[in-house]
C-alpha cells in the first residue's frame, strides 16, 4: 500500500533538518526519526521522487559548499589552513551523519540502479562489475573537492608544504591533526595527481638543503647520527602526516638524498670505523646502509678482511705456543668479533656468514704453505686435555662449556677428518689406560662431534665405547667359564678386547718372555674368547699397552706399581736376583733391543733401577732404597708417547685416505648423473666433503685424471669440459 | 704372538719371598676375523667394518663374516645377495659351501 505525499511540503522540512545536520546544530531525536521516515516514504512512493530527493539534496549541497567557498575568500596562508581545517572538519562530520540520515535513499538508488531494478533482487547480487551509484556522503564529498579544492588547491599546497617544512626544522611546528586532516579532506584523485609530487619534490630539495647543512655542522660520527635522526623522525612524520600509500615514496626521498646519494663518503670512512671497531658508530652506519640497495656490500668486505687480518696477526704470534693459549686466543678471536657482530649489526644474517667465512679463514691459517694448519691437531690435543683424569678439577659445568667451546672452534676447522684421527688417538689411550675423567663426559662430546658432522664420522669413536662397555661383561663371563672348567690362574687377569677397526692402535710389538703361569692367563683367555664366546676371530696381544700391578714387597714401605707388561717382564726378573746385565736381560725377556732400551730406561728414570758402567757393559741393579710420596703410582711408559714421525705420518696417512675419499665420491657422483660437466662436478664434490676437509682443486683434478685412467670415467670428445662415466 | 720357551732352569735360583707379585694384569688386545684378505671382495669394505648396506642402515652389530669351504669369507648379507645369483663362490667359482659363521 503506498500511500501518496506531499513531495515539497516534506522536502522543505527536510531541508531545514539537513542543514541543521551538516552544521552540526542539535537536531532534535523525535526530527531525526520523523526525518528518516519521511525519506522513506518518498522512497516508496515513487522511483520519480527517488531521483527527485537526489537531485534536490545534491543542489543543496552545492549551494551549502558555496557558500563555504566564499566564507573562506580573503584568507590567506595560515589562517586559511585554520579557517579550512575548521569548516572542512564541521562538514566532513555532517556530511557522515547526513550519510546515515539517508540511509534507506543510498540503498534505494543501489537497488534501482542495479542489473534489475527489481525490489526483491538480492542485495549485492549482480552489482559486483558496476559501479554503484555515488551515496549522499560521497556525493558531499565530490562536490567539497569540485568546489573548495579547485578554488583554493595552491595555496593550500603551499601552505602546508611550508607547515611540513617547519615541521621538518622543528620550528612553529604545525598541529598534527590540522595538517593530517587538510591532507585528508584532498581525497584520493586530488592527493595523488597534485599534491604527492609536489610533497615528494619539496622532500628532496629539502635534504639536499639538510645534508649540506649537516655535512659542514658535524664530525662523521656527528653526521651520521644526525642523519640517523633524520630519517627516523621522517619516518615517524609520515605516519603522522601522510597516507600509508605515500610513506615509502617519502623515506625513500630522504634515504636517498641523506645516504644512497652519498655512498662513496660513508663507505669511505667506514674502513676507518671497521679498523677501530667503533661500535656505536658502525651500528649507526649499519643502519643507514642497510637503508640502502646492495649498500652493506663494502661494510660486509671491511669486516671479512680485518677480521682476517686481526685473527691471522695472532696466529702467527701463537706459533709454538701452548694449544690451551692456542684455543683461548681463538675463542678471544671469536667472541671479540662475535661482540662486535652483535653489537654492531644485530646479528644480521649476512654478517653472521661473514663472519664465519672470516674466522674459518683465521683458523685454517697458516704461516707458510709448507707448515701444515695445525688447528684440528691443536684442537684434538685440547680436547685431551679436557678428558683427561686428573689434568683440571673443573665442575660439571665448566667442563660442558669449554667442550662447547672445542665443538664452537671445530665448525670451521676444515680439516675435520686429521682431528678426527688425532681425537680417537687420545680417546684410544684414555680409555685403554682408564684416564677418562668420566665416560659421560666423553660421551657428552661425541654427541656434540656426532650433531656437527653425522653418524659415520663419529661410528668408530662410538665403537671404541662399546668395546670398552662390553668388556666387562666378557671379563666376568671368562671368570664363570674358569670356575666351570675348574681352572685357576695364578693372577688376577683380565682383559681388554678391542676391535681393530676401530681403535687406531699400532698392532705390531716386540716378543717377550713371562714365567709360563702367566702366560697360561693369555692362552686360556684366548681359547675362552675365540672357541666359547666368539667364532672365527683372533686376537693380537698389545703388551705394550697392557697394564700390571705389581707390589714391591722389598723396601720399608709397601708399594703398589702399575706398569706395562714389557717392565712387568724385567722386574719379574728381580724376583730371583738383585742385579743383571744388559745382555741377561736382553736374553731373559727376549725383547727387541729397542724395546728393551726403552723399557729400561723408564725404570731407570723411575729410579726403580740403578744403572752401573762396567768394562764388560752396563748393569742394572734393583734399587733397594727405593721411595716414593705416593703408595700407588705408575711408571711413565715411553713407548707411548708419540714422536713427530708419528704425527707427520698421521698426515701422509690422511693424504691417502683423502685420495681414496674423493675417487669414490667422484665414483658415486658420476654413477647417478652419467654425464656431468667439470665444474658441476667439483662443486658436487666438494659439497659432499665440507663435513670432512675441504679438498683442493688440484687434489680433485688429480682424482679424475686417476679415475679416468682406471676407466670409470671418459672425457666427452665433443665438449672437452665434460666426462662421461663408463659403467 | 711370539713367546720363547727359554728354560727357566738356567735362572738363578728363587728366593724365599718374592720381591715383585702381581696384584693385577689386565692384558690389551685387539680381535679381527681371522680371515686371510681382511676386506670382503664384494663390498670392497674391511670385514671388520659392517658392509655398506648395514652401515647405511645404522644396524652394524649382525653384520658378521661368512666363511665358505673354499676359505674364502665374505660379510654375511653380501655372499647372501650374491648367492641370489649363483651359488658359486664369487672369488673362486667354487661351489659355495658354508664353513662357519662368525660370531
Amino acid at each position: 500500500m503506498r500511500k501518496s505525499i506531499d513531495y515539497d511540503a516534506t522536502w522543505a522540512s527536510l531541508r531545514k533538518v539537513i542543514f541543521d545536520v551538516l552544521t552540526l546544530k542539535p537536531v532534535d531525536r523525535i526530527i531525526w526519526s520523523d526525518s528518516i521516515s519521511d525519506i522513506y516514504s518518498i522512497c516508496i512512493s515513487s522511483s520519480e521522487y527517488i531521483e527527485r530527493i537526489y537531485n534536490d539534496c545534491k543542489e543543496f549541497l552545492i549551494s551549502h559548499i558555496t557558500h563555504i567557498k566564499k566564507e573562506l575568500t580573503g584568507v590567506y596562508s595560515q589562517a586559511l589552513l585554520k579557517k579550512y581545517y575548521e569548516y572542512w572538519i564541521k562538514f566532513s562530520s555532517g556530511a557522515s551523519y547526513l550519510n546515515s540520515m539517508f540511509t534507506y535513499l543510498n540503498r534505494s538508488r543501489n537497488y534501482m540502479h542495479g542489473s534489475d531494478s527489481s525490489y526483491e533482487q538480492m542485495p549485492y547480487s549482480s552489482q559486483e562489475n558496476e559501479e554503484l551509484p555515488a551515496e549522499i556522503g560521497q556525493i558531499a564529498m565530490q562536490q567539497w573537492q569540485e568546489i573548495i579544492i579547485e578554488e583554493y588547491q595552491v595555496e593550500l599546497v603551499n601552505v602546508l608544504l611550508a607547515a611540513i617544512e617547519n615541521d621538518r626544522k622543528e620550528e612553529n611546528i604545525p598541529v598534527a591533526d590540522l595538517v593530517q586532516g587538510v591532507i585528508h579532506s584532498f581525497g584520493k584523485f586530488f592527493y595523488q595527481s597534485v599534491f604527492e609530487a609536489r610533497l615528494l619534490e619539496e622532500t628532496k630539495n629539502f635534504y639536499a638543503r639538510e645534508l649540506a647543512r649537516l655535512r659542514e655542522s658535524y664530525d662523521f660520527s656527528g653526521f651520521i647520527k644526525a642523519v640517523k635522526n633524520r630519517i627516523d623522525a621522517e619516518q615517524h612524520r609520515c605516519q603522522k602526516f601522510f597516507h600509508v600509500s605515500s610513506h615509502s615514496k617519502v623515506l625513500k626521498a630522504c634515504i636517498s638524498r641523506l645516504t644512497a646519494e652519498q655512498i662513496d663518503y660513508l663507505n669511505c670512512e667506514c674502513a676507518r670505523l671497521v679498523k677501530n671497531e667503533l661500535i656505536d658508530d658502525l651500528n649507526c652506519l649499519y643502519k643507514l646502509l642497510r637503508l640502502v640497495d646492495n649498500g652493506l656490500k663494502v661494510m660486509l668486505q671491511e669486516i671479512e678482511s680485518h677480521i682476517k687480518r686481526i685473527g691471522k696477526l695472532l696466529v702467527i704470534n701463537l706459533f709454538r705456543k701452548t694449544c690451551e693459549d692456542y684455543v683461548n686466543a681463538m675463542l678471544k678471536v671469536s667472541d671479540r668479533f662475535s661482540t662486535l657482530i652483535q653489537q654492531a649489526f644485530e646479528e644480521d644474517p649476512e654478517f653472521k656468514t661473514i663472519f664465519g667465512k672470516a674466522i674459518r679463514a683465521v683458523i685454517n691459517h697458516s704461516n707458510s704453505s709448507s707448515t701444515p694448519i695445525r688447528a684440528a691437531e691443536i684442537l684434538a690435543r685440547y680436547a685431551d686435555i679436557l678428558l683427561k683424569k686428573g689434568s683440571k678439577n673443573w665442575s660439571d659445568a665448566e667442563l660442558d662449556d669449554k667442550q662447547s667451546h672445542v665443538i664452537n672452534l671445530f665448525k670451521y676447522v676444515d680439516d675435520k677428518d686429521l682431528f678426527q684421527k688425532f681425537y680417537s688417538k687420545f680417546l684410544a689411550k684414555r680409555l685403554i689406560m682408564n684416564g677418562s675423567i668420566s665416560l659421560d663426559a666423553e660421551e657428552e662430546m661425541i654427541k656434540k662431534l656426532k650433531i656437527i658432522c653425522g653418524y659415520e664420522y663419529t661410528s668408530r669413536l662410538h665403537q671404541m665405547f662399546t668395546d670398552i662397555r662390553l668388556n666387562e661383561g666378557v671379563n666376568s663371563e671368562f671368570s664363570s667359564y674358569l670356575n666351570k672348567k675348574n681352572i685357576k690362574l695364578t693372577v688376577n687377569f683380565s682383559a681388554s678386547v678391542l676391535q681393530s677397526g676401530a681403535w687406531p692402535l699400532n698392532q705390531t710389538s716386540s716378543p717377550y718372555s713371562i714365567p709360563p703361569d702367566l702366560e697360561r692367563s693369555l692362552t686360556t683367555f684366548e681359547e675362552y674368547y675365540c672357541t666359547s664366546l666368539h667364532r672365527g676371530r683372533k686376537l693380537v696381544w698389545l703388551p705394550y699397552l697392557s697394564t700390571a700391578e705389581l707390589r714391591m714387597t722389598y723396601l720399608k714401605k709397601g708399594y703398589y706399581v702399575t706398569t706395562t707388561t714389557y717392565q712387568m717382564a724385567v722386574l719379574l726378573l728381580y724376583n730371583n736376583a738383585l742385579s743383571y746385565t744388559g745382555r741377561d736381560i736382553a736374553t731373559w725377556t727376549q725383547l727387541t733391543e729397542k724395546e728393551l732400551i726403552r723399557t729400561l730406561s723408564s725404570l731407570e728414570a723411575a729410579k726403580i733401577l740403578i744403572k752401573e758402567n762396567s768394562r764388560e757393559g752396563n748393569s742394572y741393579k734393583l734399587n733397594l732404597e727405593f721411595g716414593n710420596k705416593r703408595t700407588k703410582f705408575k711408571i711413565a711408559s715411553s713407548s707411548i708417547r708419540e714422536s713427530p714421525q708419528e704425527i707427520t705420518k698421521v698426515h701422509s696417512r690422511i693424504e691417502e685416505e683423502r685420495k681414496l675419499f674423493l675417487q669414490a665420491t667422484i665414483v658415486r657422483i658420476m654413477k647417478s648423473r652419467k654425464v656431468l660437466n667439470h665444474n658441476s662436478l667439483l662443486e658436487e664434490v666438494i659439497k659432499m666433503s665440507v663435513n670432512r676437509f675441504s679438498p683442493s682443486i688440484v687434489l680433485i683434478k688429480k682424482c679424475i685424471e686417476l679415475l679416468i685412467e682406471k676407466d670409470y670415467m671418459k672425457r666427452n670428445e665433443g665438449r672437452q669440459d665434460e666426462y662421461n662415466y663408463i659403467a | 704372538m711370539e713367546k720363547s720357551s727359554t728354560s727357566k732352569s738356567s735362572k738363578p735360583a728363587p728366593k724365599e719371598e718374592s720381591l715383585f707379585t702381581i696384584k693385577k694384569w689386565n692384558a690389551v688386545a685387539l680381535w679381527s676375523w681371522d680371515v686371510t684378505c681382511d676386506t670382503c671382495a664384494i663390498c670392497k669394505l674391511l670385514l671388520v667394518d659392517a658392509c655398506m648396506k648395514c652401515q647405511n642402515e645404522i644396524k652394524t652389530e649382525d653384520c658378521v663374516v661368512v666363511w665358505g669351504e673354499c676359505n674364502h669369507s665374505f660379510h654375511r648379507c653380501c655372499i647372501a645377495s650374491w648367492l641370489n645369483k649363483s651359488n658359486r663362490c664369487p672369488l673362486c667359482q667354487r661351489e659355495w659351501i658354508v664353513q662357519r659363521i662368525g660370531r
